[in-house]
C-alpha cells in the first residue's frame, strides 16, 4: 500500500493521458490510429525488446547468490577475530584481512608524534608492535576486513586513511568520503511473490553489506617513543611500550 | 407466413411514452415502409425489431423469436441507419471482409461492384467519409449481406438525388433476384413509392395504419370546387385535410367511399375530382390539424 | 431465403476475431506507457543506504515493478474503454448479442493481457542495458545467479493473471457506469475516500486486506485459484448487469 500512496500522483497524471489518448482516438475519431499501422508500432517494439534481450547478455553483472548471507553473530565473531588477530600481531596471516595500503617511513629521531588533522574521528583502530631492530623506519599497513555487497569485494573502492609525515609528525586523515552507489537488478515481484522467502510488492530482497573494521597497524623501530597527540588509543602489541 | 409480429407492443423511456399498444405483423418477403413523422415511432420499432433497444411491454416476434439477445435474429437481421457503428481502426476493404465473416448470405462480388461504382477508395476509413458517402457505404453493407430481414432507418441521409436513385434501383433489382424482407423507414415517401408493397404508417407510437399501397391510393379523394357544393357531399366523411385554393374554390381530402353514381354526380357539380400522392396523404393523415400549417397563420 | 443459426460459441469466435483486428489500437498506449514506466523506473523502484565511517553505500533496486504496476493500470482503464458505447455498439453491427458480446471481450482481454505481460517481463533487459550505460553506478549486481526456465514461466504467468485481474476490475467498473453515470463519480470518491480515511486514521483495513489477499499470497497455485475466481466473478457480474443494456445510439 506504501507504493501505492508513493505512485499515486504519477499514475493519475498516466491515466489522464491514457484517457486523453483514447478519447482522441476513438470518440472525437480525430487522430484514428490504423490497425496497420498499429501492427508495425507492435513489431517495432517486439524486435527492439528482443534486441535489448541479446545486448543484455553482454553485460557484465555481478550474479550474487544466497552463500553470502551470514548472521549477525557469525559477523561478530568474524570481527572479533580480527581484532583479536590484531593483539597477537597475526593480521598477516588472518583469512580475512587484507592490506589496502602500505607505508615506510624513516625516523631521525627518537620519538615519533602521531597526529589526526581535518578529522574528528578517525574512523581506524590504531596498533603498533616494535620490531626487534631499531632500523630508524616505521612500517604501516591499513587494514581492512573485505567489505562486502551481496558477497561483492568493494575493497578497492574505500579510500585508506591518509598519512603524512612532516618532521617527526605523522599526519592522520580520514580517507576521502566514498560513496558507493550499488544498482541492484531484483527479480519481479510477480516471481518473489511465489519463490523465495520475502512476498509482496515493494519488499526487496534485502541486500547484505559487511562493513568490518579497519586496522592501522604500525611497526616500529624497538628504541622509537610513539607519541599519541590525539586520543588515538593506541594499543600495543607484545610486550613493552 | 409472417416473419414479424407485434402484439400490444409498448416502450417507454422514463416518463415518455414512445410507442404504446403497437400491434402489426409483416409478411415474409415484402418490401414494407414505416412511415410517419419525426417522433412517429419509427427508429424505435425497428430498433426492438433488431434486438437493440428491449420493449417494455407487449410481446414481438421476429423469425418466431424474441429479437432482443437473440442470436438467431441478428444473425439474420442487418440495421442500417447514417449512424452505424464502424470501427474507425479499419479501413473500408477490412470492414467489407468483416461484414462476409460475420453473415453467411454475404455477396461478395455486389459488395465490391457496388464498392467500385460507388468510387470508395478501399484503404479509406469510416470516419473520413461524407455523410452521403458513409450513407452510401452503410447501404452497401445492408444489401450485400443479404439478411432475411433487411432494416433501413432513413438510408439516404445526406445522398444526393442520385445517388439516391441508383440506391432505390439498386435495392430493387437485389430484391428482385434474392427476395427478402425489406423495411424501409424514409422521409421521402414519393421516392420509394415505386418500390413499397406495403405501408406501415406510425402516428404517436401506434400504427395508424397498415395496408398495401394499392389501398393506400384508394383511401382517399381530392375534391376541388366551391366551398358549398363541397360541404353537401362531405357532412357524412371523415375530412382529411381542407384548404383554400383561388377566391371561392376549396380544396379537401376525404375519405374513398363514393360511389360510382356519386362520382359522376360530383363531377356534373363542377367539382374537379384528383388522385391523392401518397406522400401528400400521409402528411395529412398524420397531421393534428386538418389545414396543417396554414392553419397556424389563420 | 433460409434462415442461418448460428451457435454461441461461433459468434463469440467471430466476435473476438474481429475485435483482435478493430480494437488492436489499443495496444498502442500499452507501448508508450511501458516506456514511460522504464523512464519513471530509472530513478529505481526501492532504495537502501548504508553507511560506515567514511563511506556510505546506497543500493538502488531496478526491477520491472513499475512496469508492471502501469501495465495493470491500463489493463485497468483499457477495459473500462472497452465497455463504453463506442466500443459496444460494434458488436451489434454485425452478429451479436449481449452475451457473445460480453465473452467476446473476456477472451479479447485475456489475450491483451497475454501479450501486455509479454511486454512487461521484457522490459527488465532493458532497464539492465539502460541502467549499465547510462547511470552512475560502482557495482552492479543482479539477484539470484539466473532465472531459471521454471521462474520465467512463472513470472510470465503470474503478470498476465495480474493484468488479466485487473482488466476484469475495469471491466466491471465500466459496464457499472455504463448501467448508471452515478457510478462514475461514486466509485472514485469510495476508492480515494476509503485511501484518504484509511491513512488518516493510521491503520488501513479494507484495501489492505484485498490487497493482501492477492498480493501476499505466497503459494502459485492458490493464487491462480483466487485470480481466477475474482476475475469470473467480475466478469460474471458484468455479463448479468449489462444483459438488459440497450443499444441506442
Amino acid at each position: 500500500m506504501m507504493l501505492l500512496a508513493t505512485f499515486l500522483p504519477i499514475i493519475i497524471v498516466i491515466g489522464l493521458i491514457v484517457i486523453f489518448s483514447m478519447k482522441q482516438s476513438r470518440t472525437k475519431r480525430k487522430f484514428p490510429i490504423s490497425g496497420a499501422k498499429t501492427r508495425s508500432l507492435l513489431i517495432g517494439y517486439s524486435v527492439f525488446l528482443l534486441v535489448v534481450l541479446v545486448f543484455s547478455f553482454f553485460i557484465p553483472v555481478e550474479s550474487t547468490s544466497n552463500n553470502y548471507i551470514i548472521s549477525q553473530e557469525e559477523l561478530d565473531k568474524k570481527h572479533q577475530d580480527f581484532y583479536d588477530a590484531a593483539h597477537q600481531g597475526s593480521l598477516d596471516t588472518f583469512d580475512s584481512a587484507h592490506v589496502a595500503e602500505k607505508w615506510t617511513f624513516s625516523v631521525e629521531d627518537d620519538a615519533l608524534y602521531l597526529e589526526t588533522r581535518n578529522t574528528d574521528y578517525l574512523g581506524v583502530s590504531v596498533f603498533a608492535q616494535r620490531k626487534e631492530e631499531s632500523d630508524g623506519e616505521v612500517e604501516i599497513a591499513y587494514y581492512t576486513t573485505r567489505p562486502m555487497v551481496e558477497g561483492f569485494d568493494i575493497t578497492h573502492l574505500i579510500n585508506p586513511t591518509v598519512i603524512k609525515q612532516e618532521g617527526n609528525t605523522l599526519f592522520l586523515q580520514q580517507g576521502e568520503d566514498v560513496n558507493v552507489h550499488v544498482t541492484k537488478f531484483a527479480k519481479d515481484f510477480t516471481i518473489t511473490q511465489f519463490v523465495g522467502k520475502d512476498t509482496g510488492l515493494m519488499n526487496h530482497e534485502y541486500t547484505s553489506v559487511q562493513v568490518g573494521p579497519s586496522i592501522l597497524f604500525l611497526r616500529i623501530p624497538n628504541d622509537l617513543k610513539l607519541v599519541d597527540r590525539s586520543d588515538l588509543y593506541i594499543q600495543f602489541v607484545g610486550s613493552g611500550n | 407466413m409472417s416473419v414479424i409480429d407485434c402484439i400490444n407492443v409498448t416502450k417507454r423511456y422514463g416518463r415518455e411514452t414512445a410507442l404504446e399498444n403497437l400491434t402489426f405483423s409483416i409478411e415474409k418477403n415484402k418490401i414494407t415502409g414505416i412511415i410517419g413523422r419525426n417522433g412517429a415511432g419509427k427508429t424505435t420499432t425497428l430498433k426492438i425489431l433488431a434486438g437493440y433497444i428491449q420493449e417494455s411491454s407487449g410481446d414481438v416476434k421476429v423469425f418466431s423469436e424474441h429479437p432482443f439477445n437473440s442470436l438467431m435474429v441478428s444473425a439474420n437481421t442487418i440495421f442500417v441507419d447514417d449512424q452505424m457503428n464502424l470501427p474507425s481502426s479499419l479501413n473500408l476493404a477490412e470492414i467489407l471482409n468483416n461484414a462476409e465473416m460475420f453473415y453467411e448470405n454475404w455477396d461478395c462480388e455486389l459488395a465490391e461492384r457496388l464498392f467500385s461504382y460507388f468510387s470508395f477508395h478501399p484503404k479509406q476509413t469510416h470516419d473520413q467519409l461524407s455523410k452521403g458517402k458513409k450513407s452510401t457505404f452503410n447501404m452497401i453493407i445492408g444489401l450485400a449481406s443479404r439478411c432475411a430481414l433487411t432494416i433501413f432507418d432513413e438510408p439516404t441521409t445526406g445522398m444526393d438525388a442520385a445517388v439516391r436513385s441508383d440506391f432505390y434501383r439498386a435495392l430493387l433489382k437485389d430484391y428482385l433476384a434474392h427476395p427478402r424482407t425489406i423495411l424501409l423507414s424514409s422521409h421521402h415517401l414519393n421516392e420509394i413509392e415505386e418500390l413499397l408493397e406495403d405501408i406501415l404508417l406510425l402516428k404517436d407510437g401506434q400504427v395508424y395504419l397498415h395496408m398495401s399501397l394499392m389501398e393506400l391510393k384508394e383511401l382517399a379523394v381530392g375534391l376541388t370546387g366551391k366551398k358549398d357544393e363541397i360541404q353537401k357531399w362531405i357532412s357524412n366523411k371523415e375530412v382529411y385535410y381542407e384548404s383554400r385554393v383561388g377566391i371561392n374554390d376549396n380544396y379537401v381530402v376525404v375519405e374513398n367511399t363514393f360511389t360510382k353514381e356519386e362520382l359522376a354526380k360530383l363531377t356534373a357539380t363542377g367539382i374537379t375530382i384528383s388522385q391523392v400522392a401518397s406522400n401528400d396523404l400521409c402528411v395529412y393523415l398524420t397531421n393534428t390539424s386538418k389545414g396543417g400549417i396554414d392553419d397556424v397563420f389563420k | 431465403m433460409s434462415l442461418n443459426n448460428v451457435t454461441l460459441a461461433t459468434a463469440t469466435k467471430k466476435l473476438y476475431k474481429y475485435k483482435l483486428k478493430a480494437n488492436i489500437g489499443l495496444l498502442n498506449s500499452l507501448v508508450f506507457l511501458q516506456l514511460i514506466a522504464v523512464l519513471f523506473s530509472l530513478n529505481g523502484v526501492g532504495q537502501m543506504g548504508t553507511g560506515g565511517n567514511g563511506f556510505s553505500i546506497n543500493v538502488y533496486y531496478y526491477s520491472s515493478t513499475l512496469v508492471i504496476a502501469f501495465t495493470m493500470l491500463w489493463a485497468f482503464i483499457h477495459s473500462i474503454f472497452l465497455t463504453t458505447k463506442t466500443f459496444r455498439y460494434d458488436d451489434f453491427t454485425f452478429v451479436s448479442n449481449r452475451i457473445a458480446s460480453n465473452l467476446s471481450n473476456m477472451v479479447f482481454l485475456a489475450t491483451a493481457s497475454l501479450i501486455a505481460a509479454l511486454f512487461a517481463m521484457f522490459t527488465s533487459p532493458l532497464l539492465k542495458v539502460i541502467a549499465y550505460f547510462l547511470l552512475d553506478h560502482e557495482v552492479l549486481l543482479e539477484t539470484g545467479i539466473f532465472y531459471s526456465p521454471t521462474e520465467l514461466l512463472l513470472g510470465f504467468a503470474a503478470t498476465t493473471l495480474y493484468i488479466f485481474l485487473f482488466s476484469a476490475l475495469g471491466y466491471f467498473v465500466g459496464t457499472l457506469i455504463q448501467l448508471s453515470k452515478l457510478f462514475g463519480i461514486l466509485l472514485p470518491v469510495i476508492f480515494f475516500g476509503t485511501l484518504f480515511v484509511e491513512a488518516r486514521a493510521g491503520q488501513s483495513n479494507l484495501l489492505i486486506t484485498m490487497g493482501t489477499f492477492i498480493f501476499t499470497e505466497s503459494s502459485f497455485l492458490l493464487f491462480i485459484i483466487k485470480v481466477v475466481c475474482l476475475s469470473s466473478l467480475l466478469f460474471g457480474s458484468s455479463l448479468f448487469l449489462s444483459n438488459k443494456l440497450e443499444v441506442k445510439q
